[in-house]
């Protein structure tokens, strides 16, 4: 007993010690657990009012307005499930988000070792700024340059002698969002991994060569495995963003004809409070907000828990 | 294993209790209204100095909307760029009235209503501010944010007072509760959104037909149109026979606006969202009507028969109006101020040298009566003062200050290089204001009159080839005789409509035809068409007004209900999809009947049954 109070004894000592030591990098902490707690954990209170008609009151602040506000359960959260087409909705956020990102991630992956394999630096500038630009244009202006692109006497319809309206067919929507997606973001995604290979210690290709690996033995067996932490942490941070299928790209792409296949979580949001402003939008809102936020955590927890089980990635 | 399915079971639990502790508010009921009096009830009264100065002065807080400067309006004052925060009203304000106006914001138009959302939630509520959204309005008052007004009434001036109580005492009326007055509303006429035809003459002369009577004449003009693009298309610069639209629409189907299918569905007796009343004094709603009905299978034909643009699902407004520039558009359907913008700019374009717009009342279907479908009452923007404001009373006066310096005619005189567009002056940039919503049509008869007394009095443009400069207006008001005829104009009249319009009126009266009219008068079209044509825009509105013509009436212009707002998105969005598949893809008594069975299952009922208990509870319109 007296063993194991000194050793309790100790090791408070030892750590008060280790925090004595460390001292200064804590301190360096403050400052991003400050901003932490109030931009992030603070505001998460906020999330009350899903469950609330929130009404602002001109006699109190903002908490007790909304801790003054009717309670009304899951009232929010059953107008939106309750949509006879929410299940569709749903489904086209997941499985275009999904299609986006894990298209996203394997060509920027085959686009970073593309550029990696370029000899000539000015010429793997040149490539890599031409599949970056586009990730810098707006949805705005790509959405009129694709509409026309894909329009009945576009440039699309006319290089294969056809007179398809793909903007207003199921079957070609989603794989117009896609493509276009991916396209803008490739650049992007292929800069990471790009960053990640060049960190490849060169000794290693060098003994492989000398053991007679050809390139794809060298990419299967050193390129790939070597930037296998930051695929893993790209993979994972974006399957966090598996809510957000693209509310911009989707609002100047889509139409009445393709709601079927195109119409997301953010786009009803968006027309719930375009179409019919409510004395209840910051209720609904945050309703939509929490659901999304929910299951991207969901998504994002599992993944974690996936890489970190199977592949023994961890964060720390 | 265990342990997972305790918690979910725990997680279930709890959130059926939390669901179950929620009341559910089922179906809006609406308590009758009653306005009440005011303390005067329908007599002026009023204040012997409408703007009074305080001394000392006083800071009233207030929002602005970031207008970009059109017209002549300044883009520099006082040596900065000019705008809500650095425009000649806060300064006028200022030694006027002894307010200094402190911008708590100034973001662009379509941000304003968020900006406003963020301060009232913030508790950084403006003292004065004025906000053109009902729901807004709404929530400011139902929740106590705004102060009772009835007593500061009779601090506007005398003229506004009269406006109110003679022309708009329902738009006031719909501010009021019990005999309190939450907010000086702008009232707008409604008549002022009744919709027209708008067809390009040049090509009815190409296609060898007349204006048409009838919504089948109108289809058979647009089939001519389609028939003849080839020769349409040779007279316009950069189009091609396959780029002619006979009628133009956008793809919002559900809204009422201009360039969109407002004007056809109503050629049908239909109007997306309206209610009407029926034979057993009830409302019914447009979307399941008969009336659009018929309207659905038309427009499905006409699309079929290709005179309405294949892509029009993929179009805005915004195209739709670039098109009719470019001349590639012969019909669209619009306000009265449509022939301003963009057939103006279509008729004074290089690229499209004859166009010649003429304006047409709906046209009727199956024998049927076409009348544009309006709201009894319009109001624009609510004026508010916040409840904590300390000086309710700056609101009338910044209101009477800003009517004084628009409508004033001696308002250069009073008010210097200030009151004027060119001296910083943007009535945008004014952050409270209240129009007089009868003045346009006084503006139109006026405008009419003097025009027609010049031509008589034998006054000519001498050169049509240039605009009418001051110049031109100096020389015509120091002539003896036409300078009494152009007196009768108010400044802003004079410089707006004569110098922009009068060369047009001339050439028209020359009988000039549009093609060889020189640029000044194509310029002048628009404001010729809009204001002062007999059988112009605003004509049209007065006509109206003034129960000349018939207009068919949506009787709901309330608020969004509370089946509105849960269920209202999801039918809207519906009978949009629906809607749009039927006119693309073919119209089926089958499609119709689905579409009408699932709106009604899926709120629209609901919808219905709210707008007639808010009917019922609404004080008659005066």
């Amino acid at each position: 007993m007296v063993g194991t109070d000194t050793a309790g004894k100790l090791k408070r000592k030892n750590r008060l010690y280790r925090l004595r030591q460390e001292l200064q990098l804590h301190a360096m902490l403050l400052p991003g657990m400050i901003l932490l707690t109030v931009f992030v954990i603070f505001p998460i209170i906020g999330v009350y009012m899903a469950f609330t008609q929130y009404r602002p009151s001109p006699d109190t602040g903002f908490f007790r307005a909304l801790f003054q506000s009717r309670f009304v359960g899951f009232r929010f959260f059953n107008d939106i499930f309750t949509r006879p087409d929410f299940t569709q909705i749903l489904f086209n956020t997941v499985y275009i988000a999904l299609l986006k990102i894990i298209i996203q991630t394997v060509l920027g992956i085959t686009l970073a070792l593309l550029l990696n394999e370029l000899r000539s630096g000015a010429l793997k500038k040149t490539f890599q700024t031409v599949y970056f630009i586009p990730f810098f244009l707006s949805w705005t202006l790509l959405g009129s340059i694709v509409t026309e692109m894909f329009s009945l006497d576009g440039i699309v319809n006319k290089l294969f002698g056809q007179e398809i309206s793909f903007l207003a067919s199921n079957d070609w929507f989603r794989a117009i969002l896609i493509s276009t997606d991916v396209w803008k973001n490739m650049g992007y995604q292929a800069v990471y991994f790009l960053a990640a290979i060049s960190c490849i210690d060169p000794t290693q290709y060098e003994a492989a060569s000398v053991d007679g690996a050809n390139y794809w033995q060298q990419c299967r067996h050193i390129t790939l495995p070597g930037i296998m932490p930051i695929i893993i942490l790209v993979s994972v941070l974006n399957i966090g963003n598996v809510m957000n299928a693209g509310f911009e790209q989707i609002l100047v792409l889509y139409n009445p004809l393709v709601y079927k296949t195109g119409d997301i979580i953010d786009t009803v949001a968006y027309r719930i409070g375009f179409l019919t402003p409510s004395l209840d939008q910051y209720s609904l809102g945050t309703a939509i907000g929490l659901f999304k936020s929910v299951i991207s955590c969901v998504f994002f927890l599992g993944s974690y828990a996936f890489a970190a089980k199977k592949l023994n990635y961890s964060i720390m | 294993m265990k342990k997972t399915a305790i918690l979910l079971i725990a997680v279930m639990l709890f959130a059926a209790v939390f669901a179950a502790c929620g009341d559910d508010p089922g179906e809006q009921q609406f308590v009758p209204k009653n306005p009440g009096t005011l303390p005067y009830g329908t007599e002026v009264k009023a204040p012997e100095n409408p703007m009074p100065k305080y001394q000392p002065e006083i800071t009233i807080t207030v929002m602005g909307m970031d207008y970009s400067p059109e017209g002549d309006v300044a883009s520099v004052y006082n040596g900065k760029a000019a705008g809500p925060k650095n425009q000649a009203f806060n300064d006028v304000a200022r030694e006027k009235l002894g307010i200094k106006l402190e911008y708590l914001s100034s973001s662009s138009p379509a941000q304003y209503d968020t900006q406003l959302s963020l301060a009232i939630n913030t508790g950084n509520i403006p003292d004065v501010f004025a906000t053109s959204n009902p729901i807004v309005y709404e929530l400011v008052r139902s929740y106590g944010f705004v102060t009772d007004l009835k007593d500061q009434f009779y601090n506007l001036n005398a003229e506004i007072q009269g406006m109110y109580l003679n022309n708009f005492y329902s738009s006031l009326e719909s501010c009021m509760d019990e005999g309190s007055l939450y907010a000086f509303p702008t009232p707008a006429n409604p008549y002022e959104f009744a919709k027209r035809i708008y067809i390009r003459k040049d090509w009815l002369d190409i296609s060898g037909k007349t204006i048409p009577q009838t919504a089948e004449q109108l289809i058979d003009v647009a089939k001519a149109f389609k028939a003849n693009a080839q020769a349409i298309a040779a007279t316009q610069t950069g189009v091609n026979a396959n780029q002619i639209i006979p009628i133009g629409i956008h793809k919002d189907l559900s809204y009422v606006d201009n360039y969109g299918p407002t004007g056809l569905f109503e050629l049908f007796g239909a109007q997306v969202g309206a209610y009407f009343m029926g034979s057993d004094e009830t409302l019914y709603a447009a979307n399941t009507s008969s009336e659009m009905k018929t309207a659905v299978a038309a427009i499905s034909q006409m699309y079929a028969d290709g005179i309405i643009a294949p892509e029009f699902y993929n179009k805005t407004s915004a195209t739709v109006a670039t098109e009719v520039i470019q001349g590639k558009v012969g019909i669209i359907f619009g306000d009265w101020w449509v022939p301003e913008y963009p057939l103006g700019n279509s008729v004074s374009n290089a690229n499209t040298p004859g166009a010649d717009w003429v304006a047409v009342n709906l046209v009727g279907y199956g024998g049927k009566e076409a009348l544009p479908i309006v709201k009894p009452i319009g109001i624009s923007t609510y004026n508010v003062v916040s409840h904590a404001c300390q000086h309710p009373e700056a609101l009338p006066r910044l209101i009477n200050l800003f009517y004084d310096m628009y409508y004033n005619d001696n308002a250069a005189e009073i008010y210097g290089e200030r009151a004027t567009q060119a001296g910083g002056f943007f009535h945008n940039w004014v952050p409270v204001k209240v129009w007089n919503g009868a003045a346009s049509i006084e503006e139109h008869k006026r405008v009419n009159e003097v025009f027609e007394e010049l031509y008589e009095a034998g006054y000519r443009v001498q050169n049509l080839a240039a605009a009418l400069t001051e110049t031109d207006l100096e020389q015509v008001s120091s002539h003896a005789v036409y300078g009494t005829i152009i007196d009768k104009l108010k400044t802003r009249e004079k410089t707006l409509h004569f110098l922009k319009g009068y060369a047009y009126f001339q050439s028209k009266q020359f009988a000039i035809e549009v093609k060889d009219m020189t640029p000044a008068a194509k310029a002048g079209f628009g404001i010729y068409e809009e204001m002062i044509a007999f059988n112009g825009g605003y004509a049209y509105v007065t006509a109206l007004t003034e129960g000349r013509a018939n207009a068919k009436l949506n009787y709901f212009y309330g608020t969004a209900t509370e089946a509105m707002q849960s269920k209202g998105e999801y039918v809207t969005t519906y009978l949009v999809t629906q809607f749009t598949d039927m006119i693309k893809n073919g119209f089926t008594e089958a499609k119709w009947n689905t579409f009408v069975e699932n709106y009604d299952k899926n709120g629209g009922r609901l919808i219905l049954n709210e707008v007639n208990g808010w009917y019922k509870a609404q004080v008659p319109l005066k």
